[in-house]
């Protein structure tokens, strides 16, 4: 039975809700925080594939509660399909600290032209493309707060596009790299740019209670066994438990409860098979995108009967992804002295190298500027599954037998393979959004969400350009093999919008703040809030918000 | 061969999906049978080995039919020709044992593990007019050629390929990959730490809803 009423009731703990549980709870609020996964503690983390990547572990069980996907066929038509029945799978860490835990932690800024998208590059026919009500100086303080906070080491280098920084260079020096970097370094000069060196959300000496980075090889999709790296959990949750903070895992919101003026009251959810309420002052929403949109619909009721914050049929609307793809190559040793193969195949350091020449681009055909994005670099993951699997397919012939043992042998022997990963805008369109579906519930009976995946042409369009430079670097270090994959394929990892804020209600679900227009006491605070998503990972910039956000709400409570 | 023509039409694709993401009822907390349960039904069928001659018994998951399928099916995907671990060496066929034993998997992916060994079985009969026990190696051989250049036999082939891949490259703590012979054909470095008793898959899921 809930008794107490708190000042604020936060429901996920991920990136977007890390800040505001910190800076509440330290502020001396009381701070209630509803989290729908179970409570992983950095013990509980091994290097264990099967439990990482293998099976559901980290995730929902996707027959208990799934996602209906809406992609467009061959021929034109969207046909929805549940995640239940496909290998997709549109969860990214449902427990406490959320995806933060697996994330890779490149981290990167918006620059501030990625503020000012409309007015810099003018409309393009089919995007919704809006510049943000708030300008990069405004965001800029607090991206400089994350790297003291959730810990972001690094440095910075002088190049053609680099963002403006109010401090010189990062808190923490640059995580240890692989010769690779050095030549990704030395080719880029040759093709006449600077390459990035790499940030990463990834503490390269102790902070507080945290150790540093021990290269365990295994980052990506693993929870950290050093809490090196800065989930909300590690960085954030654990100092906020000092104050007056609690956070109920296994908890599931189902419904915000409203007082029929325009406040909420409650929050409902379901835990252990009943359902119990949480009452606030304010409550916070950051369940990720696409679950934040689905409570918001969700929580209709007869004052709000098509959802919290929809009056204009905003929410949902505008959802997007990172678009881009992944292109890669094979340094095979055999090219390669001895020594440089032992530098090659040295475990656990980095690449951290990253090309932004092309941020903007000159595009010929119209003869005007255009948005381009990052190119990042890394190695192929260490996980052994996917590099089997990899080898018993020959276009669509299966291989098996010993010619399978060979190619299996060869590839984990004679080669190393170097890749890179393609950020470019996923311009917000009318083909893109989530809505509820009207028939299928997950295992509480509450309706799931329909998302609807389309993406622009213009997205893949840069992202071609995009691979070119980077199969260029590849060619240069000398790696073969090299290929590229463009597509519209979302990547649901990397996933904002669908509560656009802005300055309009007839055109936004959020002011400024974050605060949902039509509700005097209800923020949302994950990447739900971004109208476009610039040309990198969007996790920095969802810690820098949320800072944003609770600092307002500071001023505001106090 | 037309019924799994038709099978594989409409469901082949949506399944096979479904076994490269295993779905883990952790509500019910139903744990896992485990690993020393399954090995000793790999006993009973060890002691039924003649050195020359193995016999294939019937166990708590597979008919004695079905558990020579696999193994011989298991061989020829993964041949013990002098080149790394053969599938014996990585426990391969109690992994499947294993995976078959996990009740937090649904039960359509199970049921597609066994349907394609009753695939086998047909397809035997029908080219052949014989049962699979009774094939010579050089026909299981064939069979497996001739499965793999359809799509529903390719589907099921892979499947079990993922399965032989897992006993390769998983942890040890999970009764496979024995003394690492997989991670060191491949020269695989394991991260750190390792699984353990506490947070292995057998016992995670109680281990974290437990906190």
């Amino acid at each position: 039975m809930q008794t107490k009423k708190y000042d604020f009731c936060v429901i996920g703990s991920g990136a977007g809700a890390g800040p505001i549980i910190y800076e509440m709870a330290k502020a001396g609020f009381s701070v209630l925080v509803l989290e729908k996964g179970p409570w992983i503690k950095t013990e509980d983390f091994s290097k264990d594939e099967l439990v990482s990547c293998r099976r559901d572990v980290y995730t929902p069980n996707k027959v208990d509660e799934f996602h209906i996907i809406e992609s467009k066929t061959n021929d034109g038509e969207w046909k929805p399909l549940a995640t239940r029945d496909t290998n997709k799978n549109y969860w990214n860490g449902s427990c406490v600290g959320g995806s933060s835990n697996f994330m890779s932690a490149y981290f990167h800024r918006l620059k501030p032209n990625d503020f000012r998208l409309l007015s810099k590059y003018g409309p393009i026919e089919g995007a919704n493309v809006v510049d943000w009500p708030i300008s990069y100086n405004e965001l800029e303080p607090y991206y400089t707060k994350v790297e003291s906070v959730i810990g972001v080491s690094g440095d910075v280098r002088i190049h053609s596009t680099l963002e403006p920084r109010s401090t010189p260079n990062y808190p923490y020096p640059p995580l240890k790299t692989n010769i690779v970097s050095d030549w990704i370094d030395k080719a880029g000069l040759e093709e006449g740019y600077t390459m990035v060196n790499g940030a990463r959300g990834i503490l390269s000496k102790p902070k507080d209670k945290r150790s540093a980075c021990y290269y365990s090889n295994f980052c990506g999709s693993y929870g950290c066994s050093s809490n090196a790296k800065g989930s909300s959990r590690a960085a954030l949750l654990d100092d906020a438990l000092k104050y007056d903070c609690t956070i109920i895992p296994n908890a599931k919101v189902f419904h915000l409860e409203t007082d029929g003026h325009n406040k909420i009251i409650k929050a409902n959810y379901h835990l252990n098979g009943e359902k119990h309420f949480i009452e606030a002052n304010t409550f916070i929403v950051a369940c990720q995108a696409i679950e934040t949109v689905r409570l918001l619909l969700n929580s209709k009721n007869i004052d709000t009967p098509k959802g919290l914050g929809n009056e204009y049929n905003q929410v949902g609307k505008n959802l997007i992804f990172s678009a881009g793809g992944i292109g890669g190559g094979n340094l095979y040793f055999d090219d390669f002295s001895s020594k440089d193969v032992a530098k090659i195949k040295e475990p656990g350091v980095f690449v951290n190298r990253a090309i932004q020449e092309w941020y903007e681009i000159k595009d010929e055909e119209t003869n005007s500027e255009i948005k381009g994005g990052t190119i990042d670099f890394l190695f192929e993951h260490t996980n052994a599954l996917p590099k089997l699997a990899r080898q018993k397919w020959d276009g669509s012939r299966l291989v098996y037998g010993t010619e399978l043992k060979n190619n299996i042998k060869k590839y984990f022997t004679k080669q190393r393979k170097i890749k890179f990963e393609i950020f470019n805008d996923w311009l917000p369109t009318d083909n893109c959004y989530v809505e509820l579906d009207t028939k299928e519930v997950d295992k509480w009976g509450d309706l799931v969400a329909k998302v609807r995946v389309g993406y622009h042409p213009h997205d893949i369009k840069v992202a071609k350009i995009l691979a070119s430079k980077g199969e260029r670097i590849l060619e240069k270090i000398g790696a073969k093999n090299i290929s590229t994959g463009i597509s519209g394929e979302p990547s649901p990892n990397l996933v904002v919008g669908g509560c656009r804020f802005g300055v309009n209600p007839k055109t936004s679900v959020l002011d400024k703040n974050c605060k949902v227009h039509s509700i005097h006491n209800l923020y949302v605070t994950d990447g739900s809030f971004m109208p476009t998503g610039g040309s990198v990972p969007h996790t920095w910039t969802i810690y820098a918000n949320s800072f944003r956000i609770a600092n307002y709400l500071l001023s505001v409570n106090f | 061969m037309k019924g799994k023509r038709i099978v594989k039409d409409k469901n082949i694709k949506g399944i096979f999906s479904n076994i490269e993401n295993w779905k883990i009822n952790r509500r019910k907390f139903v744990k896992t049978l485990t690993i020393t349960t399954v090995l000793s039904q790999i006993s009973a069928v060890s002691s039924c080995v003649n050195t020359n001659t193995k016999v294939y018994q019937a166990n708590l998951y597979l008919t004695a039919l079905q558990s020579e399928i696999i193994q011989k099916i298991q061989d020829v995907l993964f041949p013990n020709d002098g080149n790394g671990p053969s599938t014996e060496s990585i426990n391969a066929y109690s992994h499947i044992l294993w995976v078959l034993s996990d009740e937090r998997k649904d039960k359509a992916s199970i049921d597609y593990i066994k349907k394609g060994m009753d695939w086998v079985e047909e397809t035997s009969q029908e080219n052949y007019g014989r049962t699979f026990s009774d094939l010579s190696q050089i026909e299981i051989e064939e069979l497996v050629a001739f499965m793999a250049d359809k799509n529903w036999g390719a589907s099921w082939l892979s499947m079990i390929l993922t399965f032989i891949f897992e006993a390769l490259s998983m942890d040890p703590i999970y009764g496979v990959n024995t003394n690492e012979v997989g991670w060191k054909w491949l020269g695989h470095q394991s991260g750190n730490p390792r699984p353990n008793k506490d947070n292995s898959y057998t016992n995670i899921f109680e281990t974290i809803y437990a906190n």
